[in-house]
């Protein structure tokens, strides 16, 4: 036997009826344990941190931060099984790994499906990038419009507008924002995926760069350039950096 | 595109038009005895055959010179020129025709002189005659531009009804279906009773908003009627979150307005409003008469840093579509949304023209 432990369960819905039915359900399941039921996405990334649940059962449009935000602010790997009136995440919520997808209205036997896979998949590391695969889980047409990090114990919410530019920090990226930065745990790459080709340009392979902050272009060594920004800023240029630049600018 | 040339049939009417102009040149040109049978009928059918021909391009001379707009003097100068110019190439047309065939021979002679004291008259014809294509060119002009307001018509007709089937079709929103019968699932274990309202709150509301959906214009009472049954619905789903102010003027009860058009208004509210706070808040409904006419306000507090939802801004668009459609300039919008407050204003004209 390996149900040693029991799996702890965190439910995340802003309805109370919601709440109220996966508690019903997951109370005739002994070796389910339920360590707290939240209201919204901030209570969701605060509780998944201090509890430690095995599982998410997660609702995908809340208050403050939907379920794919809550996923990229929780640090620590979590099983998570979406609980959704729609259907048109499904498809990417399992690029996120997640253990199951379950359309509300959904039967007891379902949940129990979930339930079940949930246990198989128990202590197996997902050994994801938990951001980059909530950003891949977007519906593809969708751009970001705006980008959630922790800033210490603080959830950070910073439009994309407000960004001036993105720069690669080993398994992070930087962003600079509002005379500010910060720290998110994510790849350029992923992330500048998610950003609007119109507007955020990959100028070198470790900075991307919002173009309306862009005042000049600089010749910096030989064969190389730097872009100036509004705020002074100096971001280097790499050769295929400019030639994308320059398609973008036209 | 000519509008004669570009059928062979109008063309064969416009041909046969000319005979009997030809005709009256015929009669005019022998009528004084001076010309004989056969040299009327040359000179009138040489004549028809010409006024015909250079008349087909007039029509573009006309077009270029729309009488709208114009005064009498900028929509007379340029014909009357015109005119004297298409009666003179005639005249001189048919005095050339008449000199040429004095070298035909015996018979013929004296064609030239003959001909001469009709050329005043013949004049005076030709400046008639330009004046009736012109006439009859503005009369197809005026007819086609009518058919064209028709046809305008028409496809504004069809937006509206356009507007209005996506408006009844975002009305059957299938997640609220969902969300609702997740929480009749939910009330089953917990409130059997409370399942069983919901149930019926539910089937009130799509009852009645199929109901008025085939109604071309429906009373403010009714439409306030089925905004109660969608808030009960949502108001188990969201619980202590959604509370509702309603306020109606009983004097503006009775006013007509399409249907459907203030629930999207409602559902937006507590969609992209209500429901994007963690502790809810308070939705206001009110419709008053205002300065003679229906003022209805929805509004809700939101969140403005509020994760995108899908569909956001939808409703709303649907709402100004269909108001644009039904009334025209004499219905207005407005949103507003500030700090964290969100509000449309609906003005309508309290009777429907």
């Amino acid at each position: 036997m390996n149900k040693t432990r029991k799996l702890r369960v965190l439910i995340v819905d802003d309805e109370e009826p919601a709440r109220a039915l996966l508690a019903e359900l997951l109370g005739a399941h002994p070796d389910v344990e339920i360590v707290g039921a939240c209201r919204d996405g901030y209570e969701a990334v605060e509780r998944a941190g201090a509890l430690e649940p095995d599982l998410l059962l997660l609702d995908i449009q809340m208050p403050k931060l939907d379920g794919f935000e809550v996923l990229e602010l929780i640090d620590r790997e979590t099983d998570v099984v979406f609980v959704t009136a729609y259907d048109e995440y499904a498809l990417k919520a399992f690029e996120v790994n997640a253990v199951d997808y379950l359309l509300k209205p959904f039967s007891a036997e379902r949940l129990d499906g979930a339930l079940e896979r949930a246990r198989e998949r128990r202590g197996r590391s997902p050994g994801l990038d938990p951001a980059g695969l909530a950003a891949a889980a977007r519906p593809g047409n969708e751009r970001l419009t705006r980008v959630v990090v922790r800033d210490g114990g603080q959830i950070q919410i910073i439009p994309v507008e407000t960004i001036d530019f993105l720069m690669a920090q080993g398994d992070y990226v930087a962003i600079h924002a509002d005379r500010r930065s910060f720290l998110k745990q994510q790849t350029l790459q992923s992330l500048g995926e998610s950003l609007d080709p119109a507007r955020f340009v990959r100028i070198h392979r470790s900075y991307i760069m919002n173009v309306q902050r862009l005042v000049r272009v600089e010749p910096y060594a030989k064969d190389s350039r730097a872009a100036v920004l509004a705020d002074g800023t100096e971001l280097p240029i790499s050769r295929s950096g400019y030639a994308r630049l320059r398609e973008l600018l036209g | 595109m000519h509008p004669i040339t570009h059928s062979r049939h109008r063309l064969t009417l416009y041909a046969a038009a000319w005979i009997p102009v030809t005709g009256i040149l015929v009669v005019t040109l022998t009528s004084r005895d001076d010309l004989r049978l056969g040299e009327g009928i040359l000179l009138g059918g040489v004549l028809g055959v010409l006024y015909a021909t250079i008349g087909l391009p007039l029509w573009y001379f006309c077009r270029a010179h729309p009488l709208r707009g114009a005064n009498a003097v900028s929509a007379l100068l340029p014909h009357a020129v015109t005119a004297v110019l298409f009666a003179s190439l005639l005249q001189f047309a048919v005095r050339l025709l008449a000199r040429t065939t004095a070298s035909l021979g015996h018979g013929w002679s004296g064609l030239s002189e003959r001909l001469a004291p009709h050329v005043p008259m013949l004049f005076l014809l030709g400046i008639l005659i330009y004046f009736l294509l012109v006439a009859f060119y503005y009369l197809i002009t005026a007819v086609e531009a009518g058919k064209d307001a028709e046809r305008h018509r028409d496809r504004l007709r069809a937006m509206a009804g356009d507007a209005e089937l996506r408006a009844l079709r975002a009305q059957l929103n299938p997640h609220f279906l969902f969300n609702s019968l997740n929480s009749i699932s939910s009330l089953t274990g917990s409130d059997p009773p409370k399942a069983r309202e919901m149930c019926v709150r539910l089937a009130d509301f799509f009852r009645k908003s199929v109901g008025l959906g085939d109604k071309p214009s429906v009373t403010l009472s009714e439409e306030i009627e089925l905004l109660s049954h969608y808030l009960a619905v949502e108001k188990i789903r969201l619980g202590e979150r959604l509370r509702v102010e309603l306020a109606v003027d009983s004097e503006v009860r009775k006013t007509e307005l399409p249907p459907l058009l203030l629930q999207p208004l409602v559902e937006n509210a507590v969609l992209h409003g209500i429901a994007t706070l963690t502790e809810g808040g308070t939705l206001r409904i009110r419709a008053e008469r205002l300065h003679g006419r229906l003022r209805v306000q929805v509004d809700n507090p939101y969140d403005p840093h509020a994760p995108a939802r899908r569909g956001s801004g939808r409703g709303i668009e649907n709402v100004r579509r269909r108001v644009a459609a039904h009334f025209g300039t004499d219905g207005r919008m407005t949103v507003d949304a500030r700090d964290d407050r969100y509000s449309v204003v609906l003005s309508l004209p309290l009777e429907r023209p």
